[in-house]
């Protein structure tokens, strides 16, 4: 198979403009400005690509939404604010090989007839933002950024934005808050950024990875994509394990490598001397999977087959010897302090989960507490303002549901039957 | 105080924007950088330049972890908690780090050196334990290697 | 329009009402926190949760927040469906976890709407046994008490104060469950309108501050709808007492005045009437004595003086009260005003005699441009409020002032004037405005004032009666024809639209020049201060040794009250019944909410007593035709008022006429300028609490000119009536050629705006 978004990779540093041309960047940029968007539009609806930031939204339908004739001034956003716990694919992108993310905005912005890029960048990559301001300021000395993009007479500026940290502001309406100067909290839908966006413009927000296929695709076309896959993935992954393997890391694979491929050839299998007891397939806001899942090929539809969600794919394992209700209790620890606090099911809800949570792992669980903790994610998830609740509770509903012996096996005894295991 | 260029500087970054308070939290960034936490008068200085007011100032503050309102110590670990730290002992870590600054997380160690506090996925899962020292990144540590970096922060303070 | 249907209720909605919305309309209240009338949606709180019934087989029910649920044609919604209680229920049980238990003692007990909902929803028990969040609380200044742990995080106080209300020091800090609604520092908050925040809050984290420290359980308070007596917007109140004494005010919803809020200068005013200072025994040649014993004495004089008498009555005072000083005054062949300076009172009528469209504070919101000259925050704070929306909506506010005035920080253009050019660039604006032929005759900034006018479909043109004084007034009324603009002024005194209605022409000038040749030696004074505080108090502290008897009526502790020959009490607005007809021409009755332990006589009984003791029982009676003669009828407490039609003031075009005087030419001397506040009024003076936050007296110019001295030093200021010293303050809002003055010092100094003035260094 082939490398197409880490192609770079392998650098010890990331690729300077000439370095990067050398390999064959910004061909894709040139084969975009000698078409028309309406066509590229309609040859990326043909790879089916989806958002990889979490949502699995098809990027055409995002810009047919929008529409050709959407008013100016239009914004593109890519969003650069990956805070999934278990997901480090994004970071890759932008730290090792900024041109590429330069040469998607511009193709993606030719598609979309944008006025203006921003890519915001959360504070805690400020190094891949430096990388990236940097490689924008060589690019637009050569032309490629800013007036007449090499002569076509497509113009684009691309600001970068550091953010100052917040899950939630990956949220992309949290996130048009963020960039205009205001609190992150998410917006209401409708309307839609692609209406009413950024300073009330037609605004299209993307993820970093799905964005870098897009130059590749209207440059080698819809088919060659489609080929790169397998069981019934089109395109390449960046894929990511982390957790309790004995490899953690990250692979650019064919879309529709298996759960075992993944966790077992790539990430070197569980922790020595450990059986796999489950694993998070998309991030933290995914539910459960099991080891008889491991053969799931991971790309959307079957890990939505499977009862889970493809999310952004970066697989988190729990190996045994580790108590499942701390794997929860961290898990939850993280959304109960993320919550940006606008609505009461996430703000109140969370930290209410987390106390009997705690409590149950030290020792002072009551009989009714997992019936509980069931009834308020039943409380929580579907009355939440944004989707980071039910992300929140995915994992959390799923593993009281599948871990509901050890739960129930920590309030009878009043201690964790882990405590001294590993 | 800005200086002239610092301020020139800042301003023209703002008038990039169609609305001033776009770029405030460029303008706090570049006033933290300068004077290591965002104090009534930075918060002064930054509002002259965007038009916000110190309490809305104060609003987008407060909801960043990356940015200060009170002092921190020289050099800000931020040590992530998340899933994948977590797993890998990142509590243990914390424990550790108030054991050695002798204050309890988030404070400014006597010294003024060090501050530690607990910090959402830093995207180094696949190098748990992690931190981000200052902005670079501190990549599997263990109680012996934070022993070692806060020593080596605490001597490079006060040196 | 259409119809959707809630548990198989028809309900009625106008397109882009949202479902919890239009059930309100229609009388159903579905349970809510974070929305509010005034304030919108938000969708935080997710109470008003409702179940959607699938419109296609197939579909499932959702759950749904009614407050962003947008109402479609022949919807089905659902309030009682099981899910939907459960989820409603979820939210209260949440949002209690970290509410304290402290209803018993809390402020809001009675009026807590986070109380209601929790037992009309449920559950009525915890469960929930974990810790409570705590917080620190702010000293928010003397009039807002701060209790953040019983916060639920709805929103609503950050959407009322910067949102609706522009203002910038109160605001949402922190995150997750730890939202902290504050400022970044401890101190008082800086909007005149902050006081709201007790309202809108729907529980008890803002409170009273005021109200606490002389606190009722609100079940125990006795209230009747009253009209605010301390501007001429006329908001509608609803004043509360315990035991005699008033506690506290809140708004009363009115939607041709106020709906929603009043000011801070509305709620926290009343305090005058439980001053320290007030006045509450009759007094007769400076010892206290039986009300009828100086009522009585007061009656002998009167009939030993034999027509060389005057009444002042006062754009403060009721309609009742005037028109009985001024039958009292037609029966005794004395000459009656309202106003201590004729200058005001040519003002007022010029500015009432043009208010002939009844704009609402609603008119004012809603429209596509504004005009405002002067600081209709220190003289009609409500209206500034209504203004905030339009600049909330991003529409064009062009503000002309001659000092630094709040509203030119939210404007789109703003313009810098003497008070002696007005007159004169408002004519110039209207005559653009008629010749759009004569573009080019004009500056740039004037071009650009016609642009936004002559682009609006709805504007508005406010002004301020009397900073415009009688000319500025007819040129500002005139721009606003020509504009095809909704116009009103805000007027001195919240009776001041009724007592024009009262006034004949030039009277004003009568009474004082009866007074200063000497025909005149008695003086009977109703709620009025000429030899104070009024605008015009030069002239009549000039000739306040020629008066034999002064006779002074009023609830305060003005100048002239305590120097009075004869003192009668009168009771304070909340004490009494009467009638205020506002700036629009709107006439609003009000109600007693109380009698005192000792009660007090109202104006117009008190006159009408003096009337029956000198043997002019008719007062009474002719007071009653005079005072509703303009409305017809008495209009009633607690409704929404009568509107007096324009053909019944024709004569107040007459009476401008009289009294016109045209601008004199102030060359290059200094012009003087008020410099108000919002708690800035003869009664709000009075509450101690708002007058905290008055600010520092000094005089204002704009920095750089002809005799600049440094900010601080003090400067020395001479006018027709005395001298004074002020330190002096930079301020690039105020006109060039300009001082600003406070009201006190414009008194001492006996000058209006526009008059010239000298000053310099004090040494």
């Amino acid at each position: 198979m082939e490398r197409v978004l880490s192609r770079n990779f392998h650098l010890a540093e990331p690729p300077r403009l000439a370095e990067y041309r050398a390999g064959g960047g910004y061909e894709g940029l040139k084969a975009a400005l000698d078409q028309r968007p309406e066509d590229m539009i309609d040859l990326v609806d043909r790879t089916n690509l989806r958002g990889y930031g979490g949502a699995g939204f098809p990027i055409a339908r995002k810009w047919k939404s929008r529409g050709a004739d959407a008013p100016h001034p239009r914004y593109l956003v890519l969003n650069v604010d990956e805070t999934e716990p278990g997901s480090f694919k994004d970071r890759q992108l932008l730290y090792r090989d900024p041109h590429q993310v330069i040469e998607a905005v511009l193709v993606t912005g030719f598609i979309e007839q944008a006025d203006h890029a921003y890519v915001f960048v959360r504070g805690e990559y400020a190094e891949g933002a430096r990388v990236l301001e940097q490689a924008i300021a060589e690019a637009r000395e050569a032309g490629l950024v800013g007036r007449n993009i090499l002569g076509s007479g497509f113009d684009l500026d691309i600001d970068v934005h550091l953010s100052a940290g917040r899950y939630i502001c990956g949220e992309e309406t949290a996130l048009l808050n963020a960039l205009e100067g205001r609190r992150p909290n998410p917006r209401s839908k409708p309307p839609m950024p692609f209406e009413k966006g950024l300073w009330g413009a037609p605004t299209l927000v993307h993820n970093i990875e799905t964005l870098c296929h897009v130059p590749h695709i209207v440059s080698r076309g819809p088919e060659w994509f489609i080929s790169q896959g397998v069981n019934g993935g089109y395109g390449t992954k960046l894929y990511s394990v982390c957790g309790e393997v004995n490899r953690p890391g990250f692979w650019e694979l064919p879309m529709g490598t298996t759960a075992r491929e993944l966790i077992y050839d790539h990430a070197g299998g569980p922790r020595e001397g450990h059986e796999l007891v489950a694993f998070l397939p998309g991030g933290t806001s995914t539910s459960f999977l099991l080891p008889e899942h491991l053969d799931t090929p991971m790309q959307f539809d079957a890990v939505a087959a499977a009862g889970s969600r493809f999310g952004t794919c970066g697989i988190i394992a729990l190996a045994s010897g580790t108590c499942p209700l701390r794997f929860l209790i961290g898990i939850n620890k993280f959304f109960a302090r993320e919550s940006c606090g606008f609505c009461t099911p996430c703000r109140d809800g969370l930290p209410y989960v987390q106390g009997i949570l705690e409590r149950i792992e030290g020792g002072r669980g009551k009989p009714g507490d997992l019936d509980l903790l069931l009834e308020l994610c039943g409380k929580i998830a579907p009355n939440a303002f944004c989707a980071f609740a039910p992300g929140a509770i995915m994992p959390l509903e799923s593993g009281l549901r599948l871990f509901r012996d050890e739960i129930l096996e920590h309030i009878a005894r009043g201690a964790c039957p882990y405590r001294g295991v590993h | 105080m800005l200086t002239d260029d610092e301020r020139r500087h800042l301003e023209e970054h703002v008038a990039g924007y169609p609305h001033k308070r776009a770029g405030a939290l460029y303008v706090l960034q570049h006033l933290q950088q300068k004077y290591g936490y965002l104090h009534d008068a930075a918060l002064a200085e930054a509002s002259s330049l965007v038009g916000l007011s110190a309490t809305q100032l104060d609003e987008l503050i407060t909801f960043y972890p990356l940015l200060l309102r009170q002092p921190a110590g020289k050099t800000v670990v931020r040590i992530c908690d998340s899933i994948a730290c977590h797993l890998a002992g990142a509590d243990a870590l914390l424990d550790e780090a108030e054991r050695l600054t002798g204050v309890p997380l988030g404070v400014v160690s006597e010294d003024q050196t060090v501050s530690v506090m607990p910090h959402v996925c830093l995207g180094l899962c696949d190098h748990a334990p992690a931190a981000l020292v200052g902005d670079r990144q501190a990549l599997g540590l263990d109680k012996a290697a934070l022993a070692e970096l806060i020593a080596a922060l605490r001597a490079e303070g006060e040196g | 329009m259409g119809t959707f249907y809630l548990d198989d209720q028809a309900i009625a909605f106008r397109d882009g009402d949202n479902v919890l919305h239009a059930a309100r309309q229609a009388g159903i209240d579905i349970p809510h926190f974070c929305y509010h009338p005034a304030l919108g949606s938000l969708g935080a709180c997710r109470l008003c949760m409702v179940e959607l019934q699938p419109r296609q087989e197939g579909e499932r029910p959702r759950t749904l927040a009614a407050c962003m649920l947008q109402a479609q044609e022949g919807m089905r919604v659902s309030l009682a469906a099981p899910r939907a209680e459960a989820a409603r229920q979820g939210v209260i049980e949440l949002t209690m976890t970290n509410h304290p238990h402290d209803c018993p003692v809390c402020d809001e007990a009675g009026e807590c709407h986070l109380q209601n909902m929790t037992v009309a929803v449920g559950p009525a028990y915890r469960r929930y046994d974990g810790t409570k969040r705590t917080f620190l609380n702010q000293d928010l200044g003397p009039l807002i008490w701060h209790d953040m742990d019983r916060c639920i995080t709805c929103y609503r106080c950050v959407r009322f104060y910067q949102d609706h209300a522009l203002g910038q020091d109160l605001g949402a800090l922190g995150s997750r469950n730890r939202v902290y609604f504050g400022r970044a520092t401890e101190g008082p908050l800086e909007s005149p309108f902050a006081g709201n925040l007790v309202e809108v809050c729907p529980t008890g984290v803002f409170t009273d501050k005021v109200f606490r420290r002389h606190f009722s359980r609100v079940w125990d308070l006795q209230t009747a709808p009253s009209v605010c007596p301390h501007c001429s917007v006329g908001c509608n109140t609803l004043p509360g007492a315990r035991a005699g004494t008033l506690r506290r005010v809140v708004h009363r919803p009115n939607r041709r005045v106020n709906e929603w809020f009043i000011c801070d200068r509305g709620r926290f005013g009343h305090r005058y009437a439980e001053s320290p200072q007030r006045p509450l025994s009759a007094r007769l040649d400076g010892r206290e004595a039986a009300a009828e014993d100086v009522m009585q004495a007061i009656a002998e004089r009167l009939v030993d003086a034999k027509g060389a008498v005057a009444g002042l009555g006062s754009a403060r005072e009721d309609m009742e009260g005037n028109a009985a000083l001024r039958s009292l005054m037609a029966l005794m062949g004395g000459w009656y005003s309202a106003h201590a300076s004729p200058h005001l009172e040519a003002s007022i009528a010029e500015a009432a005699a043009a208010s002939d469209r009844a704009t609402t504070l609603a008119d004012i919101a809603a429209a596509d441009a504004a005009l405002v000259v002067g600081d209709l925050t220190g003289h009609a704070p409500m209206m500034d409020l209504a203004l905030r929306q339009v600049v909330g909506a991003n529409r064009p506010l062009v503000v002309v002032h001659s000092v630094p005035v709040p509203l030119a920080g939210h404007a789109t253009q703003t313009l810098c004037l003497a008070p002696g050019e007005l007159p004169a660039a408002l004519a110039a604006l209207d005559e653009r405005l008629r010749n759009p032929a004569a573009s080019g005759s004009v500056d740039a900034a004037f071009e650009a004032i016609c642009a936004t006018l002559d682009r609006a479909q709805r504007p508005v043109v406010l002004g301020v009666a009397e900073t415009l004084g009688p000319p500025g007034c007819r040129a500002l009324a005139r721009l606003a024809g020509s504009a095809g603009a909704l116009l009103a002024f805000a007027l001195p005194g919240a009776n001041a639209f009724g007592t024009a209605l009262l006034s004949r022409p030039g009277d004003g000038e009568r009474v004082l020049r009866s007074v200063e040749t000497g025909k005149v030696d008695t003086l009977i004074v109703l709620g009025s201060d000429p030899f104070g505080s009024d605008p015009g108090a030069g002239r009549w502290r000039a000739v306040r040794e020629r008066l034999k008897l002064l006779v002074v009526l009023d609830c305060v502790a003005t100048a002239t009250a305590n120097q009075a020959d004869a003192f009668i009490p009168l009771s304070a607005c909340a004490e009494r019944a009467g009638t205020f007809v506002n700036y629009a021409g709107l006439a609003q009755g009000y109600a007693p909410a109380y009698v005192r332990e000792t009660p007090l006589p109202d104006a117009s009984t008190a006159v009408s007593e003096l009337g029956h003791r000198v043997g002019l029982a008719r007062v009474r009676r002719d007071a009653e035709i005079l005072a509703y003669k303009y409305c017809n009828r008495p209009p009633q407490p607690g409704r929404t008022g009568i509107q007096v039609e324009p053909a019944a003031y024709t004569h107040l075009r007459a009476s401008a006429e009289a009294d016109f005087k045209p601008v004199s030419e102030a060359g290059d001397q200094w012009q003087a300028a008020l410099m108000t506040w919002y708690g800035d009024d003869p009664l709000a003076a009075f509450a101690p609490e708002l007058s905290r936050l008055a600010p520092a007296a000094e005089v204002c110019i704009a920095p750089g000119q002809r005799g600049d001295v440094e900010p601080g030093t003090a400067v020395r200021l001479r006018g027709p009536s005395g001298e004074l010293t002020l330190p002096l303050r930079h301020d690039p809002g105020c006109a060039k050629g300009t001082l600003g003055l406070p009201r006190t010092a414009m008194v001492a100094l006996g000058v209006v705006e526009g008059d010239s003035l000298d000053w310099g260094p004090s040494s």
